[in-house]
């Protein structure tokens, strides 16, 4: 018993030397490729202008150009779109949370008739493509008289979105039930279960919900072109859309990097919030 | 294209920062109320104009409209007028949702569509009355600009920029090659296609190395072929040129004849410029290069490059170092140099809510001192007659400009007498056949297909959507 | 982590279970139910207000002429006679199909194996995660351009290192119509890090256990992979799989920067036409035609995929 133990450990310690070896061998031309397109980026980000529109492409910048992220932001008022962005993307975030944790909650672990045809319903919703409704959107946007604001940014995804209530319910399924039922026989109420009890357990899947809301939301494009008028409320996409030039030279180096710039919130969260991310997101069961 | 726009940079971000200012001392970051409500509440004091204006840097634009709105705001407090910023190349897809929303802007411009879809589709208002209400003086705008905004005895757009196509090039790169440069006069006719295409030869070298290259010539072939009719010939009639075509009165196309041997002829000397006398880039390299680079020929490393006269805003905002100037449209096979004429037109929206105040500003940019300033500052040439001689003074104020003063009006004036709109400004949907031009004929630009082959697919597909448009 | 194990000691619809054992009474089932429609509550308004009406409305839009401008206009079927009748549509239609099946299989397997490797517990690897991940967060709008700047045949990075190292003189990538897709399909293996974070978020609720038991079964490495591994993902997988064919059928925002469907039509991605439809030739009715042909194809290919499913899919807590 004790020697075979022995020879397992022995051999799980090689294979798992073998996997990280060949791990690391895969793992550098792939790196290479996701890079090349993002160094890039990063090389143009502190290059001027004209190297970065010279043939042979140069790998690195040659001088280093540091102010292009100070002229990058102050060329058009990005510290405002920025803010703006942060705005509408932290209230989606606290809405969308919200209503898909509860809608999740009720679906894993309250009986009502017509749950499954409603689960099936939040389900199919996933397969609607954007562009079936987005023209009926605008005109109830527009009757409601919410163009130029930030609600139909915001609260359409109120709702929670299919997705997240998905998440949701996989990570409260997996819950023991035995807490739900001793809490209801303590006289705990359905609320005071979600809030006392279930969200305080969720923090892998609240997390995961708000880093990928925040990036869907930060990344959005065409609501903002559709939806906002005023130049004070834009945000950082439509900032770049904007910075380019029609058939002259775009400032590359100033779009890089503002882009650069743009994507630190978002990658601190994935970064800070990998290991929520691996723990929160539950789909491999029905 | 090493200097560029430092200066407008400055410039741009000294105004953009001093409207962020006031726009941040006006109310906190919060969603502003809707427009419908406050208008209405509005309409007794001050008329609210919108303005829905193109965004992109380098051409001028969105420092001539910052100063124009807000000079117009200093002559007339009683109306306001609000800039909405779109980026270029969603400028139609904004205006269409702000039409469905029923708040489409009281003005704005023709640029992709031309006035004939807007027209077409309902969503302008003619400016007749307007004019005859106001007394306004039209005559120092240039008939022929008038006249391509015109649909059945009526004006639809204000015309600000009317260019024709011309073709510019690099004077230094004339002189490394010991040649003369092309005559100003458009009705000289020995400044041909052979002619052209004999410099361009003289000039291009290592094509096949890119980072010595330097090409003779760019030519576009787009327009909807428009460019054919220096072979005597337009795609929309069966008989000659454009003047004969019932589409560009009408604005609706029923007829196409892409298949005719006048139009393999145009297609094959355009593809040859590539592949047989390698003088010229790939188009869709020309394309992709525009899209990231920039307009090649400021890179300096193309001889001569044939396009519309906006592109002058190029030159006024990279200043380059080599010397360049400008030519009329080289001769074709017909004996004809018919260059098309684009207009950029300020349309007057329907259902707009203060249509006389929208007016008044209209009037503003196009014949008053708002046209000065679009003349001056934008490098677009102006449609106002006035504001020729400013055009011309701006474009003589950029060191490397080689030519004389009586050179480049000679220029202009034999290309407006020559020229004739352009489909793109004319056709109802352009659009729609833009893209299908545009798609169908790749692979023959690219040498992919034959001519023959490429110009039976064209045929095809124009047919296929005049068949829809039945 | 928890997923699997917990899933085994417990049945997996509890609905039935409970109904069995009938602890509550009636009126406390009444007041759960009311419960979960209050919990449901923003779901269902969103769903009525945003989702629901909309798609009615561009239902009935699809049967009209409409620019938006002009007074609706009833034309019964002749949107979706238009379509049948239209190559560009049945181009659209192809390209979007070949794109999905070449795509999705693609994207699923290179984000398996990245996966895997990205699992393996090396210092660095959170720092290498947030690189991999990198692409899926910079904005579309930009990256769409940085493509176009790479794919550029005279003097893009790609063809520049194709000369440089294999002294190979790269294709005409976004300008000819046999390699447009093949760029296409690159730059969409470039960001796949959502995927990849699914299925690093699986492995890790990879019980060892499984893994140690095999090891002494004397399996190896690929084995394993086969035989652990590609079992307990299997759900994953195919949530996967139905996620990125969703996806792939509505392509949109790079190839309009990139490639604007050409040429010649070889990159008309379906959701290209129906915007150009839309925003470009003001063909509001058209354009919801095409919307709800759309809506019925990716519903008939899921349905598709779930019911050949049964044959690879494998739930861990018995079905």
């Amino acid at each position: 018993m004790a020697t075979s133990t022995m020879r397992f450990r022995v051999g799980r310690r090689r294979s798992e030397q073998l996997r990280k070896i060949f791990g690391f061998l895969f793992l550098i031309p792939g790196l290479l490729w996701v890079l090349m397109p993002t160094a890039w980026m990063f090389s143009a980000a502190f290059s001027s202008l004209a190297q970065v529109l010279r043939f042979p492409p140069d790998l690195l910048p040659n001088p280093w150009v540091w102010t292009n992220f100070y002229e990058g932001f102050t060329f058009l008022p990005f510290g405002r779109y920025f803010m703006n962005s942060l705005q509408i993307s932290i209230i989606r975030v606290i809405g969308q949370v919200f209503s898909a944790s509860l809608a999740g909650y009720a679906f894993a672990r309250l009986r009502a008739p017509g749950r499954n045809f409603l689960f099936v319903i939040v389900l199919s919703t996933m397969m609607l493509p954007y562009t079936v409704i987005m023209i009926p959107q605008f005109v109830i946007f527009k009757e409601l008289g919410w163009i130029n604001t930030y609600k139909p940014l915001t609260i359409p995804f109120f709702g929670g979105g299919a997705f997240f209530i998905f998440l949701f319910r996989q990570f409260f399924r997996t819950i023991p039930e035995d807490i739900f039922e001793a809490a209801r026989l303590d006289g705990c109420t359905y609320f005071g279960i979600y809030w006392r009890i279930l969200m305080p357990l969720s923090v892998p899947i609240v997390a995961t919900s708000a880093i990928l809301i925040f990036q869907n939301s930060w990344q959005d494009m065409l609501g903002p072109l559709i939806y906002l008028n005023s130049n004070k409320l834009y945000t950082i996409p439509l900032g770049l859309a904007t910075f380019r030039s029609s058939f002259g030279s775009s400032p590359w180096n100033l779009i890089m990097a503002v882009s650069i710039g743009a994507a630190i919130p978002p990658v601190l969260l994935f970064f800070f919030g990998q290991r929520y991310l691996l723990s929160g997101i539950i789909v491999g069961e029905k | 294209m090493q200097t560029l726009n430092r200066r407008t940079f400055l410039k741009f971000s000294g105004i953009v920062a001093g409207s962020a200012a006031l726009a941040a001392c006006a109310a906190p970051a919060a969603p502003a109320p809707a427009a419908g409500g406050e208008q209405a509440a509005a309409a007794q004091e001050q008329a609210l104009v919108t303005y829905l204006v193109r965004t992109d840097i380098g051409t001028g634009m969105l420092e001539w409209n910052d100063k124009a709105v807000a000079d117009f705001t200093e002559k007339r407090p009683d109306i306001k007028v609000e800039m909405i910023g779109v980026p270029w190349g969603d400028y139609n897809a904004k205006l269409l949702a702000m039409f469905a929303a029923g708040t489409p802007p009281e003005i704005s411009a023709n640029y992709a569509a031309g006035f004939a879809t807007f027209y077409s589709n309902g969503a302008i208002t003619p400016l007749d009355d307007f004019v005859a209400g106001t007394n306004t003086d039209l005559s120092i705008i240039e008939q022929a600009a008038i006249n391509a905004v015109t649909r059945q005895g009526k004006m639809w757009a204000m015309p600000l920029a009317h260019m024709p196509v011309l073709a510019f090039y690099n004077k230094a790169m004339f002189d490394e090659a010991g040649l003369p440069v092309p005559p100003t006069d458009g009705n000289d006719k020995s400044w041909n296609l052979d002619k052209m295409l004999e410099a361009a030869s003289a000039m291009a070298h290592d094509v096949e190395d890119p980072t010595k290259a330097a090409w003779g010539m760019s030519f576009p072939t787009g327009q909807l072929g428009a460019y054919c009719w220096r072979w005597g010939f337009d795609p929309f009639n069966d008989k000659g040129g454009p003047e004969l075509t019932e589409a560009y009165q009408t604005g609706k196309v029923t007829e196409a004849f892409y298949d005719r041997p006048e139009m393999a002829e145009f297609f094959q000397w355009h593809i040859d410029l590539t592949y047989k006398h390698g003088v010229a880039p790939r188009p869709s390299d020309t394309d992709a290069m525009t899209q990231t680079v920039g307009w090649p020929i400021m890179s300096g490393r193309l001889g001569m490059a044939v396009d519309g006269a906006w592109q002058f805003t190029n030159f006024v905002s990279v200043k380059p170092e080599w010397e360049w100037g400008v030519a009329p449209l080289p001769y074709g096979p017909a004996d004809l140099n018919t260059p098309p004429l684009f207009n950029d037109s300020w349309m007057l929206s329907a259902g707009a809510k203060f249509p006389e105040a929208g007016f008044d500003f209209l009037k503003y940019l196009a014949l008053e001192n708002g046209s000065k300033l679009y003349a001056e500052m934008t490098g677009f040439f102006p449609a106002n007659k006035e504001n020729y001689g400013i055009f011309f003074d701006a474009i003589q104020a950029i060191p490397s400009f080689a030519m004389t003063r009586e050179g480049i009006e000679e220029v202009f004036n034999t290309s407006f007498d020559l020229g004739y709109p352009t489909p793109g400004k004319t056709l109802e949907s352009f659009p729609e056949w833009n893209t299908a031009f545009n798609q169908t004929t790749a692979p023959m630009m690219n040498n992919e297909t034959t001519v023959a082959e490429g110009l039976v697919t064209l045929q095809t597909q124009m047919e296929t959507i005049i068949a829809t448009k039945a | 982590m928890a997923t699997l194990d917990t899933q085994t000691s417990r049945p997996n619809s509890s609905g039935e279970r409970v109904r069995g054992r009938g602890r509550f009474a009636p009126s406390l089932r009444t007041e759960e139910a009311i419960w979960f429609y209050i919990f449901l509550g923003p779901w269902l308004v969103a769903f009525l207000i945003f989702t629901l009406i909309p798609m009615g409305a561009s239902l009935v839009l699809s049967f009209a002429r409409y620019n938006a401008i002009q007074p609706v206009k009833w034309i019964g079927f002749q949107n979706f006679v238009l379509l049948y009748h239209d190559p560009v549509f049945w181009k659209s239609m192809r390209v979007t199909l070949l794109y999905t099946v070449i795509f999705v299989p693609l994207q699923l397997g290179i984000s398996m194996m990245l996966s895997l490797l990205l699992n393996l517990r090396v210092p660095g690897m959170r720092a290498m995660r947030t690189i991999y991940y990198l692409p899926s967060i910079l904005p579309a709008v930009v990256t769409g351009l940085v493509w176009v700047w790479l794919f550029n045949p005279d003097f893009g990075l790609f063809n520049f290192l194709l000369y440089k190292i294999a002294g190979i003189h790269g294709p005409n990538w976004l300008g000819s119509e046999s390699w447009v897709m093949s760029a296409v399909i690159i730059s969409g293996l470039w960001g796949m890090g959502a995927g990849v974070i699914i299925f690093l978020a699986a492995m890790q609720g990879i019980s060892p256990e499984l893994y140690e038991a095999s090891e002494l079964d004397g399996a190896g490495l690929w084995s394993q992979f086969l035989n652990v591994t590609v079992p307990m993902l299997s759900p994953v997988i195919l949530y996967n799989l139905l996620i990125g064919m969703i996806g792939a059928l509505q392509t949109f925002e790079r190839i309009y920067v990139m490639t604007r469907g050409g040429p010649n039509y070889a990159s008309y991605f379906y959701n290209l036409y129906l915007y150009d439809n839309a925003f470009g030739y003001f063909k509001l009715g058209l354009a919801s035609a095409q919307a709800w042909i759309l809506f019925v194809v990716i519903m008939l290919m899921t349905f598709i995929a779930l019911r050949t499913s049964g044959r690879w899919v494998f739930y861990s807590g018995g079905r």
